[in-house]
C-alpha cells in the first residue's frame, strides 16, 4: 500500500513538472484564459450588484452570501480546471480515435492516467487574483463561524469535488458507448452556472437533480449554508456520500463495460 | 509548402472569369459554380446523422441556463407580465440566438490554418470560407430544430405571452434575426482569421464571447440597464445581436425605431462583411508567403 | 521449451452500421441503423517459443494489428484463448504489462513538447525500475540506437526516424519479455530502416526477447524474422519458417544478367518468364525453375553476351502477393 502511494505520488509529480515544463509553448493562450476567467468572474459580480441594486435580500441572501456562493462555485471549477478537466474532454476524442491504446499497455491505473496526465498550471493565476478576493468580500455578512462548522464545510465541499470527478469520469466513458457524448458533458458544464443562485429558489424536482443527479449543491450550495447558519450535518454528509458512492460504481461499470467495447483504430 | 495562387477567397468565381464572353456563358458559369456548392450542402447534410445526440440533447444543457439565469432575474420581476416578458427574453436568447452565435466557425478556421488543413481547400477552385459556414450552418440545423419546435409549440399553448405582436413584427424578426447571425458569425470569422497571425486563439476567442455575453444582454436584460446607457448601446453592434430582434417580437419598440435598427443593423453587416473579407485575405497573403 | 505465447481459437468480430448515400438513407440511419459483424480474427492457433524473432504478414486488413492488440491485452479477444508468459492479456495484471511492450510505428507515447528523456523517467517511475538500472539501460540503448545526443531536444524538433529511435528506447526500458512491434519502420527513409533493422537484429540476439513484428516492408520481415505467420481475411494461411516458405511456394529462382552488348527481349524469353527488362537491352532478370536453373544458367552463358549474372531467391514480397492470388482463386 505504502509503495502504491509513493510510486503514485512520485508520478503525479512527474505529470505536474512536465505541465510546467510546457506552459512555455502556450504563453499567448496561457495569458488569454486568465484573463478570461477574470473577466467573467468580475462579469458575475456586477451582475449581482446589478440585480441587488433593485433587491435587498435574495431569497434571505445578501450580496455577499451569494458572492461567497460564487466564491464556492470558482473554487470548485477551477479544481476541476487544474486537475483533470482537459484531460477527460481530451479522453472523449482519443477514446473515439482509438488513441488509448499505448496507455492500455502501461502497468498504471488507466483511470489516474488519462484524468490526470496533464495539470492546467496555467489556471492557478485566475484562481489566486480573481477567485480569492471573493471569498474575502463573500465572509463579510456571515455568523461567527466555529472550527467545527469550517471542517463541516470543507468536508461536505471535498465530497461534491470527488463526487463531480466521478461523475465527469463517467461521462467520458460514454464515449465507449457512442461517438458523441460532449453533449452530456455540456448539461453538466451549463449546470454549472448554478453557482450563481442558491438551489432553495428553484422548484423541488430542480433541486434533487442538482444534489442527486449533478451534485453541484455539495460544491456551492451547501457548504456557504453550513457557513450561513447551522445545519443537520449527519444529513448533509450522509447524502454526500450515498451520491459520491453512486457515482463511484457508476463510472467502475461504465469503465469496465467500455472497456471491453474499446476497439481501437486498426 | 508554397501554394502559388491569388489571395482572393472567391476561388468559385474564377470559373465565371473563363465564361466571362457573354451573358448566356456567364449565367452557365454561375450556375455551374451554384452546383458545387450544392453539392457541399447535400453533402454536409447527409453527415447530419452524426450529430443524432447533439440533437437530441444538445439544447437540454441551454435550457438548463435558461432556468437558472432566469431564476436569478425573476426574483427583481413584479408582475405576472414582467416575469413572461422575461422568460420569452432568456428563452429566445438562450435557446434560439446562442445556437446560431457560437465560436464554432472561428475554432474551425483556426483548427484549419494551424494543422495546415487549409492547403488542401486552398488547391481548390472553392470558396473556403463559404464552405466552412456551410459545414457549421448545417450541424446548426440539427441543434436548432428541437427549440424551434418547442419555441412554436409554446406560441400556440400561451399565445398570450409566446405569440409574436403582429405578422409584421414577426417577419421583421426574421430579417432582423438573419442579419444578426450574419453579423455574429461575420465577427467570428475575423476572430479565426486571427489565426494567420497569432498561432493559438482558443483562449482569445472564450475572453471576447465571454465579454460579448455580457454586453448584448445575455446575463442581464438590456431592458434593464440605464436609459443613457440603453442609448448609447444602441449604436454599438452588441445591441444587434439578439437584443433589438427580441424587442421586436414582443413589440416593445416602435415603428420608428425598428426601421432605425434595422439601418444600423444591415450597415454593421456590410461593414463587417468588408472587415472579415479584408482581414482573411491580408492573413492568406502571410499565409501563402510563409508557406506554413 | 514451453511457448511463451500461446493463441487459441482466437476470434474477434467488429460491429459496424451501414448507411444507405442521400437523403433518405441519412434519416434511415438516424432513427434504424443496420448493425452487421466483421470477422477481424476468425479462429487463428498459433504457439510463439521464448526468444523467437516472428514476422506476421497480410495485407491491409487482414487481422494483423488486431491480434497483436489483442495479444497486447488492448483489446478483448471475441472468443478463443490466449496466454502470454502464462498471463491473460485482456485482464492487463500489472505483472503482465511490465513484461510487454508495444511499439506502434504511427502512434507516440512521448510528450510532443518535452524532450524525450522526460518521457523515459516517466516510464522509469511507471515501471518501477530503479535508479541505476535505468542510467545504464537509457546509456546502452542510446548508444545501439546512436541518439545519445537528441534525448534532450524536445520531441516535435526531431526527424521522424529520430523520434522514432527515441520510441524504441521509451518501449524498450523496462527490458519487456515480450515485445510487439506494429509497424515501426513506416513513413521512415530506407538509411533508417535499415539502421534499426541493425538494431532489432542485435537486441533480439542478445537479450533473447521474444519479437513479433508486423510490418508492410518485406525487407524487414525477410531480413529478421526466420519464422513467418501469414493472415488474410483474419484467417491463418501460413505459418512455418521463412526458407520453408519460399521453398514451397517460389518454385523458381531469380537470374539477373548484365550484357555487354544489346540483346532482344525475345532472346531472353526463350530461356524463361522476363520479369524485368530494360529497354537498352543491356540488362534483364528472368525467372526459371529451381531443378533446372543452373542448367538454364549456363546456356544463357553460352549463347548470350553475358557480363554478370546473379542467381537469387524470388523477393518475399512477390511469393506473399503470389499466396494472396492464390488465396483469390
Amino acid at each position: 500500500m505504502k509503495q502504491v502511494v509513493i510510486k503514485y505520488s512520485k508520478i503525479y509529480l512527474i505529470f505536474f513538472k512536465n505541465s510546467v515544463a510546457e506552459l512555455g509553448s502556450h504563453r499567448f493562450n496561457l495569458l488569454m484564459s486568465a484573463v478570461g476567467n477574470i473577466v467573467w468572474t468580475f462579469s458575475q459580480v456586477v451582475t449581482l450588484q446589478f440585480l441587488f441594486q433593485r433587491i435587498n435580500s435574495f431569497d434571505g441572501w445578501s450580496i455577499n452570501d451569494m458572492i461567497l456562493l460564487l466564491a464556492f462555485g470558482q473554487i470548485f471549477a477551477y479544481t476541476m480546471f487544474i486537475f483533470y478537466f482537459d484531460n477527460h474532454v481530451e479522453l472523449q476524442t482519443k477514446t473515439v480515435l482509438g488513441e488509448l491504446d499505448m496507455y492500455l499497455t502501461k502497468p498504471l491505473n488507466l483511470k489516474f492516467f488519462l484524468s490526470f496526465a496533464s495539470v492546467s498550471v496555467a489556471q492557478f493565476i485566475p484562481f489566486f487574483v480573481a477567485v480569492l478576493p471573493l471569498l474575502i468580500i463573500g465572509v463579510r455578512d456571515l455568523r461567527a463561524v466555529g472550527l467545527l462548522d469550517i471542517i463541516f464545510c470543507i468536508t461536505v465541499f471535498m465530497i461534491g469535488v470527488i463526487a463531480m470527478f466521478f461523475l465527469s469520469l463517467s461521462i467520458a466513458g460514454l464515449n465507449f458507448f457512442t461517438d458523441d457524448a460532449s453533449s452530456v458533458r455540456d448539461i453538466v458544464m451549463n449546470s454549472m452556472d448554478l453557482n450563481r443562485i442558491p438551489i432553495s429558489i428553484l422548484p423541488s424536482p430542480a433541486q434533487f437533480v442538482f444534489i442527486f443527479a449533478i451534485p453541484i449543491a455539495f460544491v456551492t450550495y451547501y457548504p456557504v449554508l453550513i457557513l450561513k447558519s447551522s445545519q443537520n450535518m449527519f444529513l448533509i454528509i450522509l447524502a454526500g456520500l450515498i451520491v459520491l458512492i453512486s457515482f463511484y460504481l457508476l463510472s467502475k461499470i461504465i469503465w469496465n463495460q467500455g472497456l471491453k467495447r474499446y476497439s481501437g483504430a486498426g | 509548402m508554397l501554394v502559388q495562387l491569388n489571395a482572393f477567397p472567391n476561388r468559385g468565381l474564377n470559373l465565371n472569369a473563363l465564361l466571362n464572353f457573354s451573358f448566356l456563358s456567364r449565367s452557365i458559369g454561375i450556375i455551374f459554380t451554384m452546383k458545387k456548392y450544392l453539392y457541399l450542402i447535400k453533402i454536409n447534410f447527409s453527415q447530419i446523422g452524426a450529430y443524432r445526440s447533439d440533437m437530441l440533447f444538445g439544447w437540454f444543457a441551454r435550457l438548463f441556463q435558461l432556468f437558472i439565469v432566469f431564476a436569478l432575474w425573476s426574483i427583481t420581476q413584479k408582475t405576472d407580465q414582467e416575469m413572461q416578458k422575461l422568460f420569452i427574453y432568456f428563452f429566445l436568447f438562450y435557446l434560439i440566438f446562442d445556437i446560431f452565435c457560437t465560436g464554432r466557425i472561428s475554432r474551425q478556421i483556426s483548427k484549419d490554418i494551424r494543422r495546415g488543413e487549409l492547403n488542401s481547400y486552398l488547391l481548390k477552385p472553392f470558396n473556403y470560407i463559404f464552405s466552412v459556414w456551410v459545414k457549421i450552418g448545417i450541424t446548426t440545423i440539427a441543434r436548432i430544430i428541437v427549440p424551434i419546435i418547442l419555441f412554436i409549440v409554446l406560441a400556440f399553448i400561451r399565445p398570450d405571452f409566446a405569440a409574436p405582436a403582429s405578422l409584421v413584427h414577426l417577419i421583421l424578426f426574421f430579417i432582423s434575426s438573419i442579419f444578426c447571425i450574419i453579423l455574429w458569425n461575420l465577427f467570428v470569422t475575423i476572430i479565426g482569421s486571427l489565426s494567420f497571425w497569432v498561432n493559438e486563439i482558443s483562449q482569445l476567442q472564450k475572453v471576447i464571447s465571454l465579454m460579448l455575453s455580457v454586453m448584448i444582454g445575455k446575463y442581464i436584460p438590456l431592458y434593464l440597464f440605464p436609459k443613457q446607457l440603453q442609448d448609447i448601446i444602441s449604436l454599438t453592434p452588441v445591441n444587434y445581436l439578439g437584443n433589438f430582434q427580441i424587442l421586436i417580437y414582443q413589440g416593445g419598440i416602435s415603428s420608428q425605431d425598428i426601421s432605425k435598427g434595422m439601418f444600423i443593423l444591415i450597415t454593421w453587416t456590410i461593414i463587417f462583411f468588408f472587415i472579415a473579407k479584408f482581414t482573411y485575405n491580408k492573413g492568406l497573403n502571410i499565409y501563402e508567403a510563409s508557406g506554413n | 521449451m514451453k511457448p511463451i505465447i500461446k493463441v487459441e481459437n482466437l476470434t474477434r468480430t467488429f460491429k459496424q452500421y451501414k448507411k444507405e448515400p442521400g437523403f433518405k438513407g441519412t434519416i434511415k440511419s438516424m432513427f434504424n441503423r443496420q448493425f452487421f459483424e466483421i470477422k477481424a480474427v476468425s479462429d487463428v492457433n498459433f504457439e510463439i517459443e521464448e526468444g523467437e524473432f516472428v514476422g506476421f504478414i497480410g495485407p491491409n486488413g487482414a487481422g494483423k494489428t488486431t491480434t497483436l492488440k489483442m495479444l497486447s491485452g488492448i483489446l478483448h479477444p471475441t472468443s478463443g484463448e490466449i496466454r502470454v508468459d502464462g498471463f491473460v492479456p485482456s485482464e492487463r495484471e500489472s505483472n503482465f504489462l511490465k513484461n510487454i511492450s508495444l511499439v506502434m510505428g504511427q502512434k507516440s507515447q512521448l510528450w510532443w513538447e518535452l524532450p524525450a528523456m522526460e518521457g523515459f523517467i516517466l516510464n522509469k517511475e511507471i515501471y518501477e525500475i530503479d535508479d541505476k538500472f535505468f542510467k545504464e539501460r537509457v546509456n546502452e540503448l542510446a548508444k545501439l540506437l546512436e541518439v545519445g545526443d537528441i534525448l534532450k531536444v524536445p520531441v516535435r524538433k526531431l526527424s521522424l526516424g529520430q523520434r522514432m529511435k527515441c520510441e524504441l528506447i521509451a518501449a524498450l526500458i523496462h527490458n519487456p519479455k515480450v515485445l510487439f512491434l506494429d509497424e515501426p519502420t513506416i513513413g521512415l527513409d530506407v538509411v533508417v530502416q535499415k539502421k534499426i533493422r541493425e538494431f532489432f537484429k542485435q537486441y533480439n540476439q542478445e537479450s533473447k526477447t521474444t519479437i513479433l513484428l508486423t510490418s508492410h516492408y518485406m525487407e524487414d520481415v525477410a531480413e529478421l524474422c526466420k519464422r513467418v505467420i501469414i493472415i488474410n481475411h483474419g484467417q491463418k494461411i501460413y505459418d512455418g519458417s521463412l526458407i520453408e516458405l519460399t521453398k514451397n511456394y517460389a518454385n523458381d529462382k531469380y537470374l539477373k544478367l548484365v550484357f555487354n552488348s544489346k540483346v532482344a527481349k525475345s532472346d531472353l524469353s526463350k530461356y524463361g518468364e522476363v520479369i524485368d527488362f530494360e529497354k537498352n537491352g543491356l540488362k534483364g532478370t528472368i525467372s526459371v525453375s529451381r531443378e533446372d536453373h543452373t542448367k538454364v544458367a549456363a546456356a544463357i552463358l553460352q549463347n548470350l553476351p553475358v557480363d554478370d549474372l546473379d542467381i537469387s531467391e524470388v523477393d518475399l514480397e512477390d511469393i506473399v502477393a503470389k499466396i494472396f492470388q492464390q488465396e483469390l482463386k
